[in-house]
This record gives C-alpha cells, sequence and structure tokens, in this order.
C-alpha cells in the first residue's frame, strides 16, 4: 500500500480563473463572428453569448467560493464545446441559438443536481430500481406515443416542444448499470440488469435509432467489463451483437441502404452518399486553417447543426480545429479513467467510465459516420449539435464523470491537502 | 482498486481506435483533398458545372482568353479568339479533356490544403494562368484550315513553347450548337486534334525511315534506287509508287518521295532497326505537354512480310501516330538532334500577385545524332528547294517534308499533311499541319504552314 501512495495520480490544480478568462476571451470572438455571419449584424447573438459567458463566472464562482471546489476542468471543456455549437447555431439562425443555450442552462441545472444526489451513495442505491421503472416507462411510451422524424420513431411531441427520451434514457442507463453492478455478485442482480439492458436495446431497435442502440450496446460492454473483469463476458456481448446487427442488416432495408453505401459513398454522391461527400468536400475545402464563420457550404445543407455540425466545424474554423475540438472528449476519457483509480467508490468508477465511454463512442460514431470512416449511422455530436434531449443528457453524464474525481465532493477541493 | 483500473482497458482501446481513426480521416485528406475540391458540385469552386473558382487565362501576349467575372466563367470576347482557342483552353464542362482549364485546375484555382479555397472566397477567384500560345497566330491558322477538319501546332523548338494549336472542329461555347453531339459537322470537336488525335503518317514517316538508314546503314548517300512505279518484293507483294521517278539517289528519293525506294530500305533495314529508331524518336510514347498528356502512337511490324514492312516504311499499313509526336521530332531534327519538351502553360501568379514555382523540366532529349539531324534538315531544305518550291515560303529558308496518307481507297479522303521548320535562329518554329480529306499534302497542307509562318514572321 505504501507503493500505491507514492504513485498516487498527482492533479496539479490549473488555475482555474485563468482558465476562465482564456475561455470568455474566445467565446466573445465567437460572438462577434457569430453576430456578423449574417447579412444584419445580430445583436441578439450577442446577448446569447453575454449570458453564456456571465453564467460560466456565476457557476464557477459560486462552487468556487461557496462549496469550496477547486475542480472545473470538466465543465471548462463543456463550456468551450457548448459555445461552438451555439456560435454555428447562432450564425444560421440567433433564435435557434437562444433556444440552445436554454438547453445549455436546462443541462446545467440536470448537472449540478446530479453532482450533489451522487454525493450520497445509499441515496443512489435506493433509486436504481426507481430509475430502473422510469426509464423502461419512457421507453414504452415513446413505442406507443412516438412520432418518427427522419427515419426513427424515436420522438414524443408535447405541444411545441419535441423530446427524445431515449437520450435521457442514456443516462439512467448508466445510472442504473452502476449501481446495480456496484456491488453484486448476485446472479440475481445480474440476470435482472440484464433485462434492463435487452429492454432499453430491444425498444430502441424497434425505434428504428439504431445509432443510439450502438450507443448503449458499448455502454453496456463498459458497464459488464468494468464490473467483472473478465474478458469472456464481453467476447459472448460481442459476438450476440454481431449476431443481432447481422439480422437486423438483414431485414431492415432502411439499415442495408446505409452500409452499403459505406465506403462508396462517391458513387452515390447524389443519393444515399449525399452528406458525406458534401461533408468531405467541406473539409478540404475549409483546409487545415478554415475559411472563417460563415464562409462555408456544409452550413446549407439539411442537418447542418446536429449531425453534420462537425463538417461545418472543419470547413469553417479549420480542420486542425475540428481535430482539437473533438480530441476533448478523449480529453474526458482519460480523466474519467484517471479518477476512476483513485474514485471513493466503484459506483463512480465504473459510471464514470461507461459515461465517458459512451460520450466518446457517440463522438466517433457522428464524425466518422460523416466522413465516411464508420458507416452513418445518424447521432449527434455531444455538446455541439443542436437539441435540447441530447445536451441535456450529455450534461447529465457528465455529472457521473465529475462525481468520480475525488476533489469534487472534498471541501477542499483537492487544492489543500 | 487496482482491478478496476485495469478494467478500464475497454475505454482505453475506444480511445486508441478513436486516435487511429482520425489519423485515417487525416491521411484520406492529405491524400485526397485536392481531388474532392475539385467535385463539380463544390459550389466554392464550381457554379452550375462551371469552375468559377479559376483565375484569369492569358496568352503569350497578355489576350485574355479566359476569366471569372461575377462568379460566372466567360470566354474572349473575340468570337474567332474562342474558336481558335478553345481546345486549348476546354470548354467549362470539361469534355475536351486536354484543355488547359481541366488539367490545371489545382493550380487555376490555387487550392492548397493549408488554407483550402480561402483565395478564391477572399479575391473571388484562383490563380492567374499565362499560356504559350499566340491567340492571333492561332485565329490565322483556324481561317486558314477554313473549316476543314485537322490541325495546326506550332512549336518553339528551341524552347519548347507551343505558340500555336489549332483543332478543328470546333465551336463557340457561348453558343453551342444543338446538333453538337450527332451532326457529322462536329465529329471529333471535343477532341484537340494536335495533342490526342491518331493519323496514319503518310509520307511524313519517310523521315524516320531515312533517320533510320542513316544511322544503319553505312554507304546509304552512295546508293541508287530505280523506280518504275511499282516494286515487286522478292517475298511476294508489291509496292506502288506515287510517279515513275527511275535513277534516283537519297536525297532524291525523298525529294520525290519515292515509295519504290524507301519501301527498299525499310524492308533492308528490317523488323528490328525500325522498330528500334521509331521507339527511340519517342513516337510510340506519350508526349507530356506539361501535365497534359499526349495519345500514344502505335507501330507494330513484328513478325510482318516485308510487304507490310515495305508499306511501314512509306507511312503506312497499321501505324497510327500523333502529331505533337510528330512535331516534336521535326522540333529535334531543326535543333541538331535535341528534342526540347512541349509546354503550354507558362506561369502562374496568385491575385497577390505571388509567381508560383511550375517546376517546368527543361531539359531535353537527344533524340538524333548531331550528324542524322544535320543530314535530314538539308534533305528536308532539298525538298523545299526542288520540290515544293522556295518562292511559295518566302523569307522562312523551310525544310518540310509532306505527306498525303491513305486511310481508304478513295483519293479524296486522303490524310494531308506538311510538317517542318524554319532554318533560322530569328523564326526557329517547327510546324505540323493536317487536313483530314485534305488530299495531296504539298498543296493542300502547305498553303496552310505558309499563312501562319508568315503571320509568325510579320
Amino acid at each position: 500500500m505504501a507503493e500505491k501512495t507514492k504513485n498516487k495520480v498527482k492533479i496539479k490544480p490549473l488555475n482555474n480563473f485563468a482558465m476562465l478568462i482564456a475561455i470568455s476571451v474566445f467565446e466573445a470572438v465567437l460572438a462577434f463572428s457569430s453576430a456578423s455571419a449574417s447579412k444584419e449584424f445580430s445583436f441578439l447573438m450577442i446577448g446569447v453569448f453575454a449570458l453564456f459567458i456571465a453564467l460560466q463566472w456565476a457557476y464557477t464562482a459560486i462552487f468556487y467560493f461557496a462549496f469550496h471546489r477547486r475542480n472545473f476542468e470538466l465543465e471548462f471543456i463543456a463550456f468551450f464545446l457548448c459555445s461552438i455549437g451555439l456560435c454555428i447555431i447562432g450564425s444560421i439562425e440567433p433564435k435557434d441559438a437562444l433556444k440552445q443555450l436554454i438547453m445549455i442552462i436546462a443541462g446545467m441545472l440536470i448537472f449540478i443536481t446530479l453532482v450533489f444526489l451522487l454525493g450520497d451513495t445509499d441515496l443512489c442505491m435506493k433509486l436504481r430500481m426507481p430509475v430502473a421503472i422510469v426509464a423502461v416507462l419512457a421507453l414504452a411510451a415513446t413505442l406507443v406515443l412516438g412520432k418518427e422524424i427522419n427515419g426513427a420513431k424515436n420522438w414524443i411531441v408535447l405541444g411545441s416542444f419535441t423530446i427524445q427520451p431515449s437520450e435521457l434514457v442514456k443516462a439512467m442507463f448508466i445510472f442504473v448499470g452502476s449501481a446495480t453492478l456496484e456491488k453484486i455478485q448476485t446472479t440475481k442482480n445480474l440476470w435482472a440488469f440484464l433485462g434492463f439492458v435487452v429492454v432499453c436495446i430491444g425498444s430502441l431497435f424497434v425505434m428504428r435509432d439504431f445509432g443510439t442502440a450502438l450507443i448503449f450496446f458499448v455502454g453496456f460492454l463498459i458497464l459488464a467489463f468494468m464490473n467483472s473483469g473478465d474478458i469472456r463476458t464481453v467476447i459472448y456481448s460481442v459476438g450476440a451483437g454481431l449476431l443481432g446487427s447481422a439480422l437486423i442488416i438483414r431485414f431492415k432495408p432502411y439499415v442495408t441502404a446505409r452500409f452499403s453505401v459505406y465506403r462508396h459513398v462517391w458513387e452515390n454522391y447524389n443519393e444515399s452518399g449525399y452528406q458525406q461527400t458534401r461533408v468531405l468536400v467541406g473539409l478540404a475545402s475549409g483546409g487545415l486553417l478554415g475559411l472563417g464563420i460563415g464562409a462555408g457550404n456544409v452550413r446549407y445543407l439539411w442537418a447542418s447543426t446536429t449531425d453534420l455540425i462537425f463538417g461545418v466545424i472543419c470547413e469553417e474554423f479549420g480542420y486542425i480545429f475540428g481535430i482539437l475540438t473533438v480530441l476533448c472528449f478523449v480529453g474526458i476519457a482519460v480523466s474519467a479513467l484517471i479518477n476512476s483509480v483513485a474514485a471513493k467508490s466503484t459506483f463512480y468508477s465504473i459510471a464514470a467510465v461507461a459515461g465517458a465511454g459512451m460520450l466518446l463512442f457517440q463522438t466517433a460514431l457522428n464524425i466518422f459516420g460523416i466522413t465516411d470512416v464508420l458507416p452513418l449511422t445518424g447521432v449527434t455530436l455531444p455538446f455541439i449539435s443542436q437539441g435540447g434531449s441530447s445536451m441535456m443528457s450529455c450534461w447529465a453524464i457528465l455529472a457521473f464523470i465529475k462525481a468520480s474525481d475525488v476533489r469534487t465532493y472534498n471541501m477542499n477541493g483537492g487544492a489543500k491537502k | 482498486m487496482k482491478r478496476i483500473a485495469k478494467r478500464g482497458i475497454f475505454l482505453w482501446l475506444i480511445c486508441a481506435a478513436f486516435i487511429g481513426g482520425l489519423v485515417f480521416l487525416t491521411v484520406s485528406l492529405a491524400v485526397n483533398s485536392d481531388k474532392w475540391v475539385m467535385k463539380y458540385y463544390n459550389t466554392h469552386v464550381y457554379s452550375d458545372g462551371e469552375l468559377v473558382g479559376a483565375g484569369t487565362v492569358y496568352d503569350r501576349n497578355g489576350v485574355v482568353l479566359a476569366e471569372t467575372k461575377n462568379g460566372e466563367r466567360q470566354y474572349s470576347e473575340n468570337k474567332k479568339v474562342r474558336l481558335s482557342t478553345l481546345h486549348v483552353i476546354g470548354d467549362p464542362k470539361g469534355f475536351i479533356s486536354t484543355g488547359v482549364q481541366s488539367n490545371y485546375q489545382a493550380e487555376l484555382t490555387g487550392y492548397k490544403l493549408l488554407y483550402g479555397v480561402y483565395n478564391i472566397k477572399k479575391y473571388g477567384k484562383g490563380n492567374d494562368m499565362k499560356l504559350t500560345i499566340d491567340s492571333e497566330i492561332c485565329n490565322v491558322a483556324y481561317d486558314a484550315l477554313n473549316g476543314r477538319k485537322g490541325t495546326v501546332g506550332v512549336m518553339n523548338y528551341k524552347t519548347g513553347e507551343i505558340i500555336c494549336a489549332v483543332s478543328s472542329p470546333s465551336y463557340d461555347v457561348n453558343n453551342i450548337p444543338s446538333d453538337i453531339n450527332t451532326s457529322s459537322k462536329y465529329e471529333g470537336a471535343y477532341i484537340n486534334r494536335l495533342f490526342s488525335g491518331m493519323y496514319t503518317p503518310g509520307s511524313t514517316f519517310k523521315l524516320v525511315t531515312a533517320a533510320s538508314a542513316i544511322e544503319n546503314i553505312a554507304d546509304i548517300n552512295e546508293r541508287e534506287w530505280t523506280c518504275n512505279k511499282i516494286y515487286k518484293v522478292p517475298s511476294g507483294g508489291k509496292i506502288e509508287c506515287n510517279g515513275n521517278h527511275g535513277k534516283q539517289n537519297f536525297e532524291e528519293a525523298l525529294a520525290n518521295s519515292c515509295n519504290v525506294a524507301f519501301a527498299q530500305i525499310a524492308i533492308e533495314l528490317g523488323e528490328e532497326r525500325l522498330s528500334q529508331t521509331v521507339n527511340e524518336l519517342g513516337l510510340t510514347k506519350s508526349v507530356s505537354i506539361g501535365k497534359i498528356k499526349s495519345s500514344v502512337g502505335e507501330f507494330d511490324i513484328k513478325d510482318k512480310s516485308d510487304e507490310d514492312i515495305g508499306w511501314a516504311g512509306i507511312g503506312q499499313f497499321t501505324t497510327m501516330l500523333s502529331p505533337i509526336a510528330l512535331l516534336r521530332m521535326t522540333g529535334a531534327i531543326a535543333n541538331g538532334g535535341t528534342a526540347v519538351n512541349p509546354y503550354i502553360v507558362t506561369s502562374f501568379a496568385t491575385q497577390a500577385g505571388e509567381a508560383l514555382n511550375l517546376d517546368l523540366n527543361m531539359q531535353g532529349e537527344q533524340l538524333f545524332e548531331k550528324t542524322t539531324a544535320d543530314k535530314l534538315k538539308s534533305m528536308m531544305r532539298n525538298n523545299v528547294k526542288s520540290n515544293y518550291g522556295d518562292y511559295n515560303y518566302k523569307g522562312l529558308s523551310l525544310c518540310a517534308k509532306s505527306g498525303t496518307a491513305q486511310i481508304d481507297n478513295i483519293a479524296s479522303h486522303d490524310t494531308a499533311w506538311f510538317i517542318g521548320f524554319c532554318d533560322d535562329e530569328k523564326i526557329p518554329y517547327c510546324f505540323v499541319v493536317i487536313i483530314e480529306h485534305g488530299g495531296f499534302g504539298s498543296s493542300n497542307a502547305g498553303p496552310v504552314a505558309n499563312k501562319v509562318l508568315q503571320a509568325l514572321v510579320d
């Protein structure tokens, strides 16, 4: 044990406010670029960014001074990613940026609440059954009331709001999975969880939300492996998954069409390869340094602020910036992995690694799907793409990673030892 | 806790795979970006299928041949210039594959992976391009062809600059004829005949046979041949001549363009030596005009009868050559045996006025021995003096060889050829003129060459 203490991971606290100033300056530049992108200078965009920057300062100040937290790296990464999304969405339609900001605020509130809730592990253990039930009910409701939008029946329309319950279930899935698998080595628990997994992934298949189903599957693999450490579990699961996918490809013409164009997008540039080819042309046109905000062509494509937003980033901010942006998700994953070693409880470790894994995998499906490195599955880019359900789900997942950081629940914030 | 650390390996693997994916994407982008950016649906570069991202194309005297104005590609205001330079510039839709606009897309748009199409966005167009051609000379050549199908090529044999590259039939890009794909009038209108055409060389090939003879038959200058209109090949078959030339030496035989004499020379040289000369002269290779590649000539007499070799030696049989390859060879005769590399694009300049390095390969290739080239030159000079008439080509010090290539049994279908050069330091030009269904070579293609060269002298 002595040796372990010596090797204990030391995380040197960054100067939080210096970081925040840097982010604010970057966001101010984005605000002006975004506001100038349309024909008339958009004061709304300046307002949206001003409010967002103020919120970031308020959040950091409150938790720094009132709660003595010293670890804000994860939030800063999320702020950075959200601001890129806001900038692009607002440069196309400023009103949408305002909506997006409201969703970011909602996401941050969920994040704050969850971080507090996760501090009480006993409460979490008690909550796992009710959460599982809510998750299953949400999926069931989607199956019954769901409306088909763009080929996937995973939307519920409530008045002027459309929500995607499957996004919110993502966070519940991690919660239930980690809480169930934490202590258990009982077969009963394992079977119960497997049942839950089958229900979740099964419903997503029925909804034809293939991308999200895959993300759940990867989340499950991480959860299973984090729990048992048994490579056989993973091999069985992958085997089952591949068999299942083969059946789906065989029987669902919609999925087959998407897979058949994979690595053949240039031959189908005006049909099934339309989006991918335009994104790749955008990447090439933007070059390494980009054309400037508003100067690209990918922005005029359908779904440019959701599925294709990585293409807009690369074309307008430059490929180098695009790569640095998605490397943020690798950063989140690495921090979750480092945290998981020192976390107070295995519940935190499992949840953090599974959450970070799902975020990173979703990022991979998104950016590699639209660039034809992987088949196109139509998932969003976490924290950046337009959409409220996705935004809230991302912040919720981030809470798991935040909770795994020992500094979060240490009143001295890890600054003083 | 150590257990947990190890179990995180699954996420470590995803991280590694993710970075692997980024590397793959980056490499694909680095390798393919210039191809991707030139997709015609990239509206940064194309508008309505036209390369609006290209800069201005100038001829050697600064005349604008094509430019982008207000987001539209516009060609010369002068209709004749549009017609005579069409095949060099290329059409807006890219049907003419040898046009500079399609072969130099990347340079014309100034695309670089580092800053993408930023300069096109900034200036509204890409890099400007200067050509070696002279649009006025092209107009003269186009007029001289007078609607007949064929081509006129003129090159500076010292430098390789192509001064004139006209191909007929042409069409007006501002007013594309509706029957362009159906009317026989426009047959091959999308082909630049100088670079991509393939023709039976006829008697112009006698220069090749003569070159082979000079290098392989020691006493060729002392030999004599008797022409009685028909030569009976000892191993069977016969070669017919265009005249009854009687007794002639080597020089006279070329001036008479005597089939009987040259068929005998070819048969004596044989399959191996004649083929070797054809290959050494670069006639069976593609000629590079900068980034543009010419068609590849065909010459095959392997395991053929003496009669076939005899016909091949006078430029008939199955031989098909590219006009630019023959022009390059003619230039080498004029230039003491060294063929310069033909080129058509002089320079590019960015809109900021910065010049781009084109890396032109100025290194020529020795095609002939100096003595061989000089011998051929004096024989070609003799052709003009004794046969074509120096008075027809005043002030040009012309050295030439005509050809009348038969493509079927109808005389009016013959391809008229005239190739040669001015043996004058001040007008170092070589030329090729081809007229399809043009009839007799020297009397039909010759005057076209004269008009173009006289315009160059003025």
